[in-house]
């Protein structure tokens, strides 16, 4: 193992999946993820960013093993790292495995929409009770006793326990379900959107207790979002995604300062900096069809410097520099080594 | 007048297309529908054997009583009855009578309902209090004890279309309050925000904008409302308050029985009736089930 | 618990149920205004005329109460108030089947029969229909799952008589196994062992009909909907990605959500009770009300059949009524406002 490997938490290897479905007229398959490769290390946060449909949400699923029908897995490794005991294969499991060995003791999952994901008969107390009592062998109070420690210390009160799931508000009920999320202390935490429909002040407080809880737990967490914003601010690394491929990875300040790949860079330069007067420009065109993506790049209908390469052959993921990797035609010289 | 006799033809014409082939494409697309749709086709024709009915088919004692089905002529095909009738012809026109009734029904209690359903759900505040007020009143009011005490009292009165008015007033609420319940949720739909603000009248606006969406749910009420009333006026000739002179697949039952036909073994008598009922209950069934899937795809079969 | 709003809202729920009493008894009212005068006379002229002597001062009180029934007496004012207090008061005159014993006595005779075997009817098929519903959806796919899919299609348009018939035919007639009418010899009042055998064996075939389209009928399809409904919401995925146990879901999550609507619907149903199995009655000749009712048509005992009507939309607006304070204290979200 390389000395990035012994300190790494989950690799994916080559993974493809989407979707497929069954209409009246036809059977399709939405090519959702594509060959995506990446590695998330211990003690980080690594952001994925993209727009709406470039099928990040889906890799979250896949990653977890959340495989429902439509969801099909064409290809791919997922290794999860437990620490000192053998990598697990997530997508050679089987459900009982899943939900007995790796769900939420080893990886955990923060939903979209997660502002209606509890149970509205149930107290939020049961809500951890029943999760406690799931993965170890306690009884009801003693499992209490662990849920209201644990609340405290993810900075809520204790209050919060005794109440349903209507009576708190939107971002109360955020932060109970990354409680939730960070309960067993998993090693891997995936956070699909996990600001979207909430005022930018609740939006910091939650962005507070993740970060604040990932360092104290220093485990690593995965974070979905088309808001570049949230990447600046809390991410380590970051991966862009766009229509099902992985397009560029590298650290998050290094891929603010200079991003290479042409989306990224469309990506970063739509965001308003500090002083800057000029009117912010759009990325023409619309995203690819997933049924039937174009030949090539996938990027090459909207890329201001496609070449005919592109249009014919995938750019392969070349690394570029220390942890740094693009995949773009335009850097095939520059690879290292 | 001609111009306007030639407008309402081709609108008549459009209509009937656009109706046709809107069953067209649920028939092919929904086996519930196809089924049911099928199934209820198979029985009018059934009925419709009722109009080649010998003019004696009506007395009594006509045909050698009590014989069992008999292929030698098409009058004993279902055998015939202890008052000497052929049980044939009394299920064909029994088939065509109670579907009559009930289309009565069913026309008169859904437009009403979405008349009621329609002002309440768009007009809104004392309107729809008021009128949610008088449904849901007669809601309370059981619909069988309150006909029962109704055809006793106007058993002279008793003929096909009042029987299907009869029961058109314990039918009514239910599809008010269906209709208002979705033109509640339209009223809040973007496309609705989207008309009111452009400056469409509020009647072109249910004209145009909320009927398509409408007119399927009339048709499943219409179609539940023809169900509820085949089995209302089976159910009520049976205990002998439907119009006992007519054969409607009710009345059949009320005669058979009467004639305790069960436990004298005639059951060529009082079974077709029930087959037939049953027939078209699942029937009726299917297809409103069936379009209701087709309407809203989230009842749809994975 | 009881908060001043919840108060109020009683109140306000005792005005609307003595309103809507009100407005129903209105309508019935309007609708009896529309028998002819003389028909009254004719009614009293046949009890008459079969040659048997009554007592005058009964007959007297019969011509008074058919009179104010049907609103024909005094002014518009007084017919309607006089019509509205033996309504309200449930003094419907003598019957004519057994006259002269006022009609209220006969009918709370024969209450105690059609509660008794509609309510333990409906009860029965009520929890059956759950169980097999909920077990159907939560198992969807499966072959059984499929088969009792299709049985219930048929099932549920058949209207409960028909199965009574189909019932008698089959269990009574074909195969004897069940007597042929019910409850006649009963009404002695003595309840020796033989007395309770031969009541249960009398009353198996039309509670049978009653459970048979109930279970299989409606609360099978509507368990069933309402169970797919709610696994397929977020909160039900929440609960599975957190790797709880499928039995848990079933209870916690499921059951919960489902009996809710469904003791709504199961309160509704038990207010349908007096319009509801009426036919079933007439059919096996079993002693309650709906057989009473059918007696009072054949015989135009009219005082009793309107007092069977007005029975049954008391017991109808009663269950709403009753249903409404209820339900507030068992929905929490509710609850809590």
């Amino acid at each position: 193992m390389s000395d990035t490997e012994k300190n790494v938490s989950l690799i994916v290897n080559k993974l493809s999946g989407g979707y497929s479905i069954r209409t009246f007229e036809e059977t399709y398959y939405v090519d959702a993820v594509n060959k995506v490769s990446f590695y998330v290390k211990n003690n980080e946060i690594l952001g994925i960013a993209g727009e709406s449909g470039c099928g990040k949400s889906t890799l979250l699923k896949l990653i977890y093993g959340f495989i429902k029908y439509p969801l099909i897995v064409k290809n791919g490794e997922i290794l999860l790292q437990p620490g000192k005991d053998k990598p697990v294969n997530i997508l050679s499991l089987d459900s009982n495995d899943k939900r007995k060995k790796v769900w939420w003791k080893l990886m955990s999952y923060i939903p979209q929409n997660s502002m209606n994901v509890l149970n509205p008969t149930l107290k939020v107390k049961d809500h951890f009770i029943e999760v406690i009592t799931t993965h170890m062998n306690v009884n009801r109070d003693v499992a209490y006793k662990i849920a209201s420690e644990h609340i405290t210390i993810m900075g809520l009160s204790k209050d919060v326990l005794t109440a349903y799931p209507h009576q708190l508000s939107g971002g109360m009920r955020q932060r109970v379900v990354i409680a939730l999320a960070f309960l067993m202390k998993p090693r891997v935490i995936l956070a699909d959107e996990p600001t979207t429909a909430l005022d930018v002040v609740v939006q910091r407080g939650i962005l507070q207790i993740l970060v604040e809880n990932q360092r104290k737990l220093e485990n690593s967490l995965i974070v979905v979002t088309h808001d570049m914003g949230i990447h600046a601010m809390i991410t380590d690394r970051l991966l862009t995604m766009y229509a099902g491929k992985l397009v560029e990875i590298g650290n998050t300040e290094a891929v603010f300062e200079d991003p290479l790949h042409p989306y990224t860079k469309l990506l970063i330069s739509s965001l308003p900096r500090l002083g800057e007067k000029t009117m912010r420009k759009g990325i023409h065109g619309m995203p690819p069809d997933l049924k039937s993506p174009p030949p090539g790049c996938r990027f090459h209908p909207r890329c201001p410097y496609a070449m005919e390469i592109c249009k014919k052959e995938e750019p392969p993921i070349l690394e570029v520099g220390k942890e740094r990797f693009v995949a773009c035609w335009l850097f095939e010289k520059e690879v290292k080594g | 007048m001609i111009a306007t006799s030639k407008r309402l033809l081709s609108f008549i014409k459009k209509y009937v297309i656009n109706v046709g082939k809107e069953l067209y494409t649920v028939y092919s697309r929904n086996l519930k529908f196809k089924v049911g749709f099928t199934l209820f086709i198979a029985m009018i024709i059934l009925g419709l054997f009722s109009l080649f009915s010998p003019p004696w088919y009506k007395s009594w004692y006509g045909i050698p009583k009590d014989k069992p089905p008999s292929l030698t002529s098409i009058h004993m095909l279902l055998g015939t009855s202890s008052n000497g009738r052929s049980i044939f012809w009394m299920i064909t026109n029994g088939i065509l009578n109670s579907i009559v009734i009930s289309l009565i029904t069913a026309v008169v209690a859904s437009h009403i309902g979405l008349f009621m359903g329609i002002t309440a759900g768009v007009k809104g505040g004392l309107v729809d209090k008021l009128l949610m007020f008088i449904t849901d009143s007669f809601i309370v009011i059981p619909g069988l004890p309150l006909l029962i005490v109704l055809t006793m009292l106007f058993k002279e009165y008793l003929t096909i279309p009042a029987l299907g008015l009869m029961i058109s007033i314990t039918s009514w609420p239910w599809p008010s309050r269906q209709v208002r319940a979705i033109v509640l949720s339209l009223r809040e739909r973007d496309f609705m925000v989207t008309a009111r603000l452009s400056g469409i009248g509020t009647g072109k606006i249910i004209l145009t904008e909320m009927m398509p969406h409408l007119l399927g749910w009339h048709f499943i009420n219409a179609t539940n409302t023809v169900l509820y009333a085949i089995a209302t006026e089976a159910g009520l000739a049976v205990v002998g308050l439907s119009i006992l002179s007519e054969d409607t697949l009710g009345t059949i039952i009320y005669w058979a029985l009467n004639y305790a036909a069960l436990y004298r073994g005639i059951w060529w008598w009082i079974v077709p009736p029930i087959i037939m009922l049953v027939a078209l209950f699942v029937s009726l069934y299917l297809i409103s089930t069936g379009y209701t899937e087709y309407l809203n795809p989230r009842f749809r079969r994975r | 618990m009881i908060s001043r709003t919840l108060l109020v809202y009683i109140a306000m729920r005792t005005v609307i149920f003595f309103i809507t009493l009100l407005t129903a008894f209105t309508f019935v009212f309007f609708l009896l205004k529309a028998m002819p005068t003389n028909a009254v006379e004719n009614i009293i002229a046949s009890m008459t005329a079969q040659g048997q002597v009554y007592d005058p001062k009964a007959l007297i009180a019969l011509r008074k109460s058919l009179y104010e029934l049907f609103g024909l007496t005094g002014s518009v004012m007084e017919q309607y108030f006089k019509y509205l207090y033996r309504f309200f008061v449930m003094d419907y005159g003598p019957s004519i089947i057994a006259f002269p014993t006022p009609a209220k006595d006969i009918i709370m005779n024969r209450l105690p029969w059609t509660i008794g075997l509609l309510g333990f009817s409906t009860v029965i098929a009520w929890v059956v229909g759950n169980i097999i519903g909920t077990l159907t959806a939560f198992f969807e796919g499966s072959r059984i799952s499929k088969l009792l899919e299709s049985v219930a299609v048929v099932i549920y348009p058949i209207p409960y008589y028909i199965m009574a018939l189909i019932l008698v035919y089959l269990f009574a007639f074909l195969i004897p196994i069940f007597p042929l009418t019910g409850g006649a010899g009963i009404i002695s009042g003595q309840f020796t062992i033989e007395v309770i055998v031969d009541l249960i064996r009398r009353s198996m075939l039309p509670a049978l009909s009653i459970i048979i389209t109930g279970a299989l009928g409606w609360w099978f399809l509507s368990s069933r909907t309402l169970t797919i409904n709610v696994l397929s919401e977020d909160f039900s995925v929440y609960a599975e990605l957190r790797g709880l146990p499928r039995t848990h879901i079933l209870r916690k999550y499921v059951l919960k959500n489902i009996l809710l609507p469904q003791v709504t619907a199961l309160g509704l149903s038990l207010g349908m009770i007096f319009s509801g199995a009426l036919l079933t009655e007439i059919i096996f000749a079993y002693p309650g009300l709906g057989e009473l009712m059918y007696r009072a048509v054949s015989t135009g005992d009219y005082a009793t059949a309107i007092g069977v009507l007005s029975f049954s939309i008391l017991g109808v607006a009663t269950a709403t009524y009753i249903l409404d304070i209820i339900y507030p204290l068992i929905d929490p979200r509710v609850r809590y406002r």
